[in-house]
């Protein structure tokens, strides 16, 4: 009888030292876990409209971001390859990564190499005759700057 | 694994000195197991305590009255203290004389400690020098080159026995797998072994960030992008390691607390797990086979003691001559968007970093998962039951594994050349890498039932078969990682490694010590410049420009004003963030605060500038242009020498993979002035201000640089009228010279008395502090 008592605060004791270790890991790996700090303002202007003639290729060395006057209108494109992470260099025909070879198109699409999504694109909006970027908006590939319906 | 391995074979009795130091913690921990040691004996089992000699042991029924062992050593008075005494319980005061032979273990146990151990002791001693931020991380390494007495040499060594330690971890591995030391008995002793290994690699990765130059920041941004391809926890580990969603000064911190903090600990705690595991399962494994003269038990003390004193001096000597004689490689300043070409990784991930090339998620998760799963329950799925401690016997085994290499080299050149490139389509989980890596464990599982026989089971050698094949597929994509992975990561003979590990230490000069008497000056840029500490004599002026020896020399010559060794003064680099200028060329840098051309007093510029117009190279190469571009944009040239630069100009299709580009030296010859200043010219525009990268193809060139970098008397003194201080705010502040001045490049010419022209508006005070956001960098 004792030692069944004994057995069952034992097992008391040992289920609280476990929930405690639990709890303290659960503590620990909030602490352990980044909280970035974003700026509020995270959007870069990058000058009139007109600067950027049809058929250029801008690149902004600070966010890495390539800004694109195609036919099909103006779109920003990330310079940061989604395989692993590296620059991507720009060439005529589009993007190569020195890393691990991958290639994308102007746009983006990835054509051969390792990886497999394609480049993020970034917001581009038009607000009086001037380009916006929003440098935390990822739009679909595809979205050609315009003139923002509702800023947020 | 490695250390606690090799350990078994023969313990370093000296040879281990530091490291017991170094886990000074462990050998309270460790010396408690003293009775057990030969618990796996042939029933000898001998509560004598280790520490004490091992005179009279009770039961040495086997000795063999041959060689009465003269290095044995008559019962020594001597009780155990400290360091021997500890030394003295990592093995059983008995040992069979063939586990005390260079074959048992191969020393490699040792051999890892003793690596494992300098690197401590010189990483300790580093850490008083180091400063892990991302300002102040880089400069603090060149300090430690160049100006702090040793700091050079111990750097040298720190990498190079890491180095060493990584290597030798892994051959200790392989002694391991390939001797059957592994098994039963000596199950725990390798998995705790196989923590080791993982830790090892994790603490080298870690130091790698340290530096923070070109090498550790795009190695690290791909090794924690490959964290995000591990499945359900990927992108938490990711932001975890990077400690916000990119690589920065978090990343920094946390890279060194796990560099010098945690990973160590982590380590010199499973250090003493291991050799304590190894003490208990009875020490090194014994050779099977009869008893013969080699089964005599012996006592450890002098004879293995002694010969892992050796080893571990040789090694010791070994390192220090490796970190005398080669430098370790310290890139320069990283450049956030431009990775080297052909980028490569620390020689131990260079294997993953080839099958990553294929599949993301295979080579930086599947594989090593496979692999390192493999190892950890390699005891297990073994199933032996002895832990014979001697490569098994029969020819087949050894036949069998020779075959599996072979074919291996065959499918992994087939796979990687005549499939792997031509298909390097999107990523599959059908490639090389893949491929390979079934093929190895397939014929593994064949081979070793093949093989098998009556003291060789078919589990044992197909587990064997299967880790060594893994691990040579791994090395053999090393090889070709390394060797042929060209620019742009084709497929190329490529010889050497892109990053020449350092140089040969063959300038003069470059280790004298010269701390006593380092003088140094502020750059207008911040910098530290200590050429006047050998560069003594006046310079002549530049009318108008701040006196040369007041703000250093690298102003206008570039170069590693840090740096006091020979290697900073290597012409090394004609392009990229700091090349070192001589004679004419010091010319480009004038374009760092005025329009290049026709500028008086640098007419080598002007004239470089000329040819670049003469010769037409903006109908190829146009900055900026998308549909029309053939060539490279110019001003990202990328870091390359003079040499390199000449190169693609005379020898553009030789020198350059796919290029279309025809020779100019129908235009230059083989040199001459004109091309010298074209060379100039390159230089500059591959380095313009930083504020106007955008804008540098344009027609009118502006320069929107600080004036106050040079001219730093006009900050708050100098008046054009008033005093340059904010009526409103009251207060002084760092007057901005756009400010008031408009354009100030196009107009900045040398003046007497450094008069500051062409006040832009009546009343510039309030654009002084209210610039509008992008205005120095976009506005008119």
């Amino acid at each position: 009888m004792d030692r069944q008592r004994r057995n069952v605060i034992a097992w008391i004791g040992k289920g609280l030292a476990a929930l405690g270790g639990a709890a303290g890991l659960l503590l620990v790996g909030r602490f352990v876990r980044p909280y970035p700090i974003r700026d509020r303002a995270r959007e870069l202007d990058l000058g009139p409209t007109s600067e950027l003639p049809q058929g250029s290729v801008r690149h902004l060395a600070e966010p890495d971001v390539y800004v694109i006057h195609a036919a099909g209108g103006i779109y920003a494109v990330s310079g940061r390859c989604t395989h692993l992470g590296c620059s991507v260099q720009h060439r005529p025909e589009g993007f190569d990564c020195p890393c691990h070879g991958a290639r994308f198109d102007l746009e983006g699409r990835p054509i051969s190499g390792p990886a497999t999504r394609p480049l993020r694109w970034l917001r581009l909006d038009r607000v009086a005759a001037r380009l916006v970027l929003l440098l935390d908006r990822t739009v679909p590939t595809g979205t050609m700057a315009s003139r923002p319906e509702k800023r947020t | 694994m490695a250390k606690g391995r090799k350990r078994r074979g023969k313990k370093g009795g000296g040879a281990k000195a530091p490291a017991d130091r170094a886990s000074a913690p462990g050998a309270t921990v460790e010396s408690p197991p003293p009775d057990d040691d030969e618990a796996t004996g042939p029933g000898v089992s001998e509560a004598e305590d280790a520490e004490e000699e091992e005179t009279a042991p009770p039961e040495e029924r086997e000795l063999t009255p041959e060689p009465a062992p003269p290095d044995e050593p008559p019962p020594s008075p001597r009780t155990s203290n400290g360091l021997s005494g500890f030394l003295r319980h990592l093995h059983p005061p008995r040992i069979r004389r063939r586990s005390a032979g260079p074959g048992a273990t191969l020393g490699l146990g040792v051999a890892t400690l003793v690596a494992v151990a300098v690197a401590t002791v010189s990483g300790i001693l580093l850490a008083l020098y180091y400063v892990p931020s991302v300002a102040g991380a880089h400069a603090s390494i060149q300090d430690l080159i160049s100006v702090v007495p040793l700091g050079r040499f111990l750097r040298n060594l720190h990498r190079w026995s890491a180095h060493a330690a990584v290597a030798l971890c892994v051959l200790h591995l392989l002694r391991t797998l390939l001797w059957g030391a592994y098994r039963a008995s000596h199950a725990r002793v390798w998995l705790v072994g196989v923590g080791l290994l993982i830790l090892v690699l994790a603490t080298s990765f870690s130091g790698y960030l340290l530096p923070w130059d070109q090498d550790a920041y795009w190695t690290v941004t791909v090794g924690t992008s490959l964290a995000s391809y591990v499945p359900l926890v990927g992108d938490a580990l990711q932001r975890l390691l990077l400690g916000g969603p990119e690589i920065g000064q978090a990343t920094l911190t946390r890279f060194y607390f796990l560099h010098v903090l945690a990973l160590p600990t982590l380590g010199a705690l499973l250090l003493v797990l291991h050799l304590f595991r190894l003490r208990r399962a009875g020490g090194l494994a014994r050779p099977p086979g009869a008893a013969g003269p080699g089964e005599a038990l012996v006592p450890a003390s002098p004879l293995l003691t002694s010969r892992e004193l050796w080893l571990g001096a040789g090694l010791v000597v070994a390192m220090v001559l490796a970190a005398l004689l080669v430098d370790a490689r310290l890139g320069p300043l990283p450049d956030l968007v431009r990775p080297d070409n052909p980028p490569k990784a620390p020689w131990f991930l260079v294997g993953l970093q080839e099958m990553v090339g294929y599949n993301a998620a295979w080579g930086g998760f599947a594989f090593p998962a496979l692999l390192l799963g493999l190892l950890a329950l390699g005891p297990w799925l073994d199933g032996g039951r002895a832990c014979d401690g001697a490569p098994a016997p029969g020819r087949g085994r050894r036949l069998l594994l020779l075959a599996l290499l072979v074919l291996l080299t065959v499918a992994v050149v087939v796979a990687v050349r005549w499939w792997g490139d031509a298909r390097l389509g999107r990523a599959s989980w059908l490639n090389p890498a893949s491929i390979t890596t079934i093929l190895t464990l397939a014929l593994a599982l064949i081979g070793g039932s093949l093989a098998s026989g009556p003291r060789a089971p078919a589990r044992g050698l197909a587990l064997q078969a299967a880790a060594l094949g893994l691990l040579a597929l791994l090395g053999l994509l090393t090889v070709v990682g390394w060797f042929w992975r060209g620019p742009d990561w084709a497929l190329t003979f490529h010889p050497g490694p892109g990053r020449p590990e350092g140089s040969r230490l063959t300038a003069q000069g470059s280790w004298r010590d010269r701390s006593a008497d380092v003088l140094q000056v502020t750059t207008p840029r911040g910098a530290v410049d200590r050429c006047p500490t050998c560069h003594r004599k006046p310079h002549r002026a530049i009318e108008g420009h701040p006196r040369p020896g007041q703000r250093g020399c690298t102003v206008c010559h570039g170069g590693q004003g840090r740096r006091l060794d020979m290697q900073a003064h290597a012409p090394l680099l004609g392009a990229g963030p700091d090349p070192f200028l001589t004679g004419k060329r010091i010319q480009a840098r004038c374009a760092r605060c005025h329009v290049p051309t026709d500028l008086a007093g640098a007419a080598e510029l002007g004239r470089g500038f000329q040819q670049y117009l003469d010769a037409a190279c903006t109908g190829c190469h146009q900055p900026g242009r998308l549909d029309e571009g053939l060539g490279p944009d110019l001003r990202r040239l990328g870091r390359r020498t003079v040499d390199e630069l000449k190169d693609a100009l005379l020898r553009p299709r030789e020198s350059h993979a796919g290029a279309t580009m025809w020779s100019l030296a129908w235009r230059f010859g083989k040199g001459g002035r004109d091309l010298d200043a074209l060379l100039t010219a390159l230089l500059a525009m591959s380095d313009p201000p930083q504020p106007y990268r955008a804008s540098w193809a344009r027609p009118t060139l502006r320069v929107d640089v600080d004036c106050t970098s040079c001219h730093q008397e006009v900050v708050g003194q100098r008046t054009a009228g008033r005093p340059h201080r904010c009526t409103l705010l009251r207060e002084t502040r760092a007057l901005r010279c756009r400010g008031c001045h408009s354009d100030p490049s196009s107009q900045v010419k040398p003046a007497p008395g450094r008069e500051c022209p062409q006040v832009r508006a009546a009343r510039p005070l309030c654009a002084v502090c209210h610039l509008r956001g992008r205005e120095d960098g976009a506005a008119p």
